[in-house]
């Protein structure tokens, strides 16, 4: 998926076994500027080129800033506080102690230094993935200004601070730290695969390869393999979740807004697997990543707005949540003329625009399902807007309406894994269509660029279907699409 | 109207300065530091009546002969009316309510397009003067805009005696009564401006989010020395004023005209005005969160009463329970503009400045980050100005009552209009206290210079930990250093003490200050001038080339010249207008679509630069510019005045 969104932000000369502190910034080409990046998945046509437009780039530091932590299905990590009066809360297994990376590091387990091949999973992890620096960002200028803004020059740092750690670290508690465990580990191996301590000495033997996923589960191995479980773990700290809000305040302290997309964070992710196993496990790959990653996404974030409704009105969660609403319908140098006055639909004057990105490519998602349906859903959705859209939000109702369109949203979350992503004319349709809508005048930056994301995912997946697909006007005027999302010189938003 | 010379004669006295801004009647608030007459059931500034432009444009369009011999050019320079109709923009007022401008507020607010020029939509509160059917004297014409009386007070009672030599030795509380409004008192003037370019809630004056998201431009930071030297002025400043150079020792006259300090007039308003704004800020807050209760609604509060609402304008019970209901929508019309509204950008100044209310000497006064704050900018000088002049106790209240009202808006995003309001009357009490000395104080050459050189140092940022300007507080800074080095620079080089490598220095940074921070007069000035010239003028005339327009607009630069005056006599320009071009075929014309059309366009051109220089605000540039400009200003003693 050569020309797909792709950030290079680590380059082998930036390894940094040693947890050198990895400056956001400095350290990501992708940031500030255009960078042509050789491709991650070069197994895929013709271009090696990748034109990263440096909005994706903020996407990736989302990546950096909030890596993989999850809470999920049975044996989902409780979060627990560490002790009473503690403000340590630390996300647990209950059960097994971690290990760190420590123990899969050996050259003759994933320590191996051919990327290319097998055995070399904790080498790519901690040379090219940014999980790894997830805790050493704490330690930069850019965090620590982020708390001072929130709490003034004696503010607790970062690395002490529960919420940070929640995405930046292991955050498990003393009892459940084997000896060989550290903090330092940032996102490591048990972050996403499971607290290793009872199938760390078993998990390499010939035998393992017989047992079943949950008999693995049992014993604290998670099914990272399976796409679904995959874009579960993700989204708590990509999309956030309670305990793991990046909320208004803290980006405009400094934080990187979160604006994750599973299909195309998958696809720049440098992957410590193969990919070819992938597509033969997944012939649909592309398809059912995009669409399985907007519905969990979809999901993740309304119970994210639930929870923030949901919070005391007073001493609680700020209310009304800036960071639900869209960036750019405040954030704007305002102009004598801009335009927006004459836009044909109009809302109320001066009112903040809830958020879309969650749910603007949604329809499409659930277009592609065999069952079409689901007016409740579509209703409660814009009931949400609506009352998003007043000046005062009534959070009991907003409370109310994200849950039930989150739980509506379960079924379709079983539909669309469940689904097979292998009708070329239906994917060819939705895709002509969604070419076709961004012609429309004027849509505002979010919404074109989950069009973008999505009709880049559908022209791939097509590809998947059929090796020899090409398309190449098609394919120009979705490049095309990307194009038009970066943003101006020294801006890290569209004008 | 005759327009001999002995009718002129008649008016030609003591008519004081048309002033910046707009339409205010009577000023009654509780927390006046100078009593407006009000009080009285029948009093005139309730109930007297405005008379029309025409009516002052007979005496007020060009000197005559007469006039310098009668001495009335002493006083007074007779070619108000013609510098406001033509150079100021407060005579295009009501015309861009029939503007392209105004017609799309209108649809997007949901109201007909006519209904911006009636009464009840609120909008002549500012751009004009609202009395139809109720104030009108001679020639009231509402579609003059904010005009003489707008600023002046009602002339029923003045309109002629005025013109006698006589009125000239009555106080200014003695005219105040018969409906002359005192505009050299700064914090009467302050008032006036404020009323409209902050707001006035009891007035009726209020600019909503919702008439900003229609297209209403931002109401830029108040600096009134600098206002009204944009406006242009129609008036010298004092120390250029014959009557007042003659009697500057005569204790009546400086009474009456309030010239103490005569050499620092501009000075002190602006330093006097910017606690006015300060204080009108937060009596805004106060009052647009119900908890006046002297406060009759509908008027502070036009967003409740746009259709879509629902609520009934006759019924206060509902508008008052509708305001907890609508605060974030309340709040969002007094708060910072450029706080949210700006491009994101990485590395961006906000995150290194933090969040909070800014006081330069002290530690800032953090709130949660990315909340929206009540307005920052009124806050700048009334520190400076009360750092420089006032006890240093009031500095600790002032941030006392500042660390309330951040409280108030880290508790939740906008405040409760309970806490938010509550806070806001403390500040705007402490304004009061604090505007007190500042109008105490005594403007000299010894203490102005350090009134400059501690503005540097207060936000140079070489005191640590920095204090982070945004645009609209360093503006005001920049305009306080402008207006004070060039009063300064005169009396210093009157006294022979300056050094000329030192003086060129200041001017370059502050002229620098001027162009970023936009504080020059309006930039398409030439081009209105042209579109008034051909498009009005000449049109109605039935003239083509007339001369003496840019000689008059040259005048209006350099206001104190005596000798550009004298020239104006035989001004063919001012002579047309005086003689062929009544007011109302004046106004008419500028109502013509093409007419409005095209200064609506320059207006547009203007903004645009305005916007483009928040847009391109740097702090560390400005913190440069303090910094060379403090190198350069002479050693100051440390003296307080």
């Amino acid at each position: 998926m050569p020309w797909f969104p792709a950030v290079k932000c680590f380059s082998t000369a930036d390894q940094t076994p040693n947890h050198q502190a990895y400056h956001p910034i400095r350290d990501s080409p992708g940031q500030m500027q255009i960078h042509p990046v050789p491709s991650q998945r070069g197994d895929l046509s013709e271009g090696r080129i990748i034109v990263m437009h440096r909005a994706i780039g903020s996407l990736f530091l989302a990546i950096l800033a909030a890596a993989g932590c999850w809470r999920v299905l049975s044996f989902t990590p409780a979060v627990t506080a560490a002790s009473a009066g503690d403000d340590v809360v630390a996300v647990s297994s209950g059960k097994w102690l971690w290990q760190g990376v420590g123990s899969c590091a050996a050259s003759a387990c994933h320590g191996g230094g051919n990327p290319s091949r097998k055995q070399s999973e904790y080498t790519t992890w901690i040379n090219q993935d940014p999980h790894a620096r997830a805790y050493q960002v704490l330690f930069d200028e850019r965090s620590r200004r982020i708390v001072r803004n929130l709490d003034g020059p004696g503010a607790q740092p970062p690395e002490k601070r529960a919420l940070c750690l929640h995405c930046h670290a292991m955050n498990v508690p003393a009892t459940e730290q084997a000896r060989t465990f550290t903090i330092q580990d940032s996102i490591g191996c048990e972050r996403c695969h499971g607290p290793a301590e009872k199938w760390r000495t078993v998990h390499y033997l010939p035998e393992w390869q017989q047992q079943s996923a949950a008999a693995k589960e049992s014993l604290g191995l998670r099914p990272t393999k399976d796409l679904l479980a995959r874009a579960k773990l993700c989204v708590e700290c990509h999309v956030g979740s309670a305990e793991a809000d990046v909320n208004h305040d803290l980006i405009a302290a400094g934080h990187p807004r979160l604006n994750f997309e599973y299909g195309s964070y998958l696809a720049v992710l440098p992957k410590h697997w193969s990919e070819r196993d992938e597509k033969t496990r997944y012939p649909d790959f592309e398809a059912r990543a995009w669409a399985v990653g907007q519905v969990v996404c979809a999901r993740a974030a309304l119970e994210l707005l639930a929870s923030r409704a949901d919070a005391p009105a007073d001493g609680g969660k700020p209310w009304p949540e800036f960071a639900e609403y869209n960036c750019v319908s405040c954030h704007r140098d305002l102009r004598a003329w801009n335009g927006r006055q004459n836009r044909p639909e109009q809302p109320a004057l001066g009112i903040l625009h809830w958020g879309d990105w969650y749910v603007s490519a949604l329809p499409d998602a659930l277009s592609l399902q065999k069952s079409k349906d689901n007016p409740e859903l579509e209703d409660n959705l814009r009931k949400l807007a609506e009352e998003m859209q007043k000046p005062l939000p009534d959070r009991i109702s907003i409370a109310q309406q994200a849950h039930a369109a989150a739980a509506q949203l379960n079924a379709w979350v079983t539909r669309t894994d469940q689904a097979r992503y292998d009708d070329p004319v239906l994917l060819q349709q939705l895709l002509a269509t969604i070419v076709q809508r961004e012609r429309a005048p004027r849509t505002d930056w979010d919404q074109a660029a989950q069009r973008y994301l999505a009709g880049a995912a559908l022209y791939h997946a097509l590809g998947d279907l059929n090796p020899r697909y090409r398309d190449p006007r098609l394919k120009a005027s979705i490049q095309s699409m990307g194009k038009q999302l970066r943003f101006p010189k020294g801006h890290d938003s569209p004008r | 109207m005759p327009t001999t010379p002995r009718f002129k004669q008649l008016f030609s006295a003591g008519f004081l300065s048309l002033t910046v801004v707009a339409a205010s009647l009577t000023v009654t608030h509780k927390q006046q530091v100078v009593a407006q007459p009000g009080a009285e059931k029948d009093d005139i500034w309730k109930t007297g009546k405005f008379d029309g432009a025409s009516f002052c444009m007979t005496c007020h369009t060009y000197p005559s002969a007469r006039d310098e011999e009668s001495g009335t050019l002493d006083l007074v320079l007779m070619t108000e009316y013609a510098i406001w109709k033509t150079h100021d923009k407060h005579a295009q007022a009501y015309a861009v309510l029939e503007g392209p401008r105004s017609a799309q507020m209108a649809r997007l607010l949901g109201l007909p397009s006519e209904a911006l020029t009636k009464e009840p939509a609120g909008c002549l509160n500012c751009h004009a003067m609202n009395y139809v059917g109720k104030r009108e004297g001679q020639e009231f014409k509402i579609t003059e805009g904010v005009s003489c009386g707008g600023c002046h007070g009602p002339s029923e009672k003045w309109g002629t005696p005025h013109a006698r030599k006589e009125w000239r030795t009555r106080s200014a509380e003695q005219k105040q009564r018969e409906g002359m409004r005192d505009l050299r008192d700064p914090v009467v003037r302050a008032e006036l401006c404020v009323s409209c370019h902050v707001g006035n809630a009891a007035e009726g004056k209020v600019v909503t989010h919702a008439m900003f998201a229609a297209g209403h431009p931002p109401l830029p930071p108040v600096e009134i020395a600098t206002f009204s030297r944009n406006e242009p002025q129609h008036w010298r400043d004092a120390h250029d004023v014959p009557h007042f150079q003659k009697n500057s020792d005569n204790q009546e006259v400086t009474r009456n005209y309030h010239l103490e300090n005569l050499e620092y007039q501009r000075t002190k308003f602006a330093l006097v005005g910017s606690l006015v704004a300060l204080r009108e800020m937060m009596k805004l807050a106060v009052d647009r969160a119900g908890l006046n209760r002297d406060l009759a609604p509908p008027a502070a509060w036009p967003e409740l009463l746009l259709p879509q609402k629902g609520i009934d304008a006759r019924d206060a019970d509902q508008i008052r329970k509708a305001v907890p209901h609508y605060w974030p929508e309340i709040a969002l019309a007094h708060s910072d503009c450029f706080a949210c509204h700006h491009d994101l950008k990485y590395p961006g100044y906000r995150q290194e400045r933090g969040f909070g209310y800014p006081l330069a000497s002290r530690p800032l006064i953090r709130v949660a980050p990315g909340r929206p704050l009540v307005r920052t900018w009124p806050l700048t000088l009334p520190e400076a100005g009360v750092r420089w002049a006032g006890p240093r106790n009031q500095l600790d209240d002032l941030a006392k009552h500042l660390n309330a009202l951040a409280a108030a808006c880290s508790a939740r995003p906008y405040g409760t209009p309970e806490a938010v309001g509550t806070a806001a009357g403390r500040l705007a009490q402490w304004s009061d206290e604090a505007l007190a000395e500042l109008k105490k104080t005594g403007y000299t050459s010894d203490t102005v210079l350090p009134l400059l050189t501690s503005l540097c140092d207060l936000f140079d940022g070489e005191r640590k930990p920095a204090t982070v300007l945004d645009y609209e507080g360093a503006r005001q800074v920049a305009s306080l250093l402008q207006v004070a080095y060039e009063e300064w620079q005169t009396q210093a080089t009157k006294a022979g003490g300056l050094r000329k490598n030192q003086d060129a220095a200041v001017q370059k940074v502050l002229h620098a200050l001027q162009q970023e921070f936009n504080l020059q007069p309006y930039s398409q000035r030439q081009a209105r001038l042209q579109v008034i010239m051909e498009d009005v003028v000449q049109e109605i005339a039935g003239r083509k080339q007339l001369k003496g327009l840019q000689e008059f607009s040259a005048y209006t630069e350099d206001i104190g010249n005596p000798k550009r005056l004298r020239d104006l006599r035989k001004n063919d320009f001012l002579m047309t207008l005086s003689r062929d071009v009544g007011p109302e075929a004046f106004t008419k014309q500028l109502k013509k679509p093409e007419v409005v059309d095209k200064l609506q366009k320059l207006g547009n051109l203007e903004l645009d630069q305005a916007l483009a220089s928040v847009a391109n605000y740097d702090p560390e540039r400005f913190r440069g510019h303090l910094k060379e400009l403090r190198k350069n200003l002479p050693a100051s003693p440390t003296r307080k005045p």
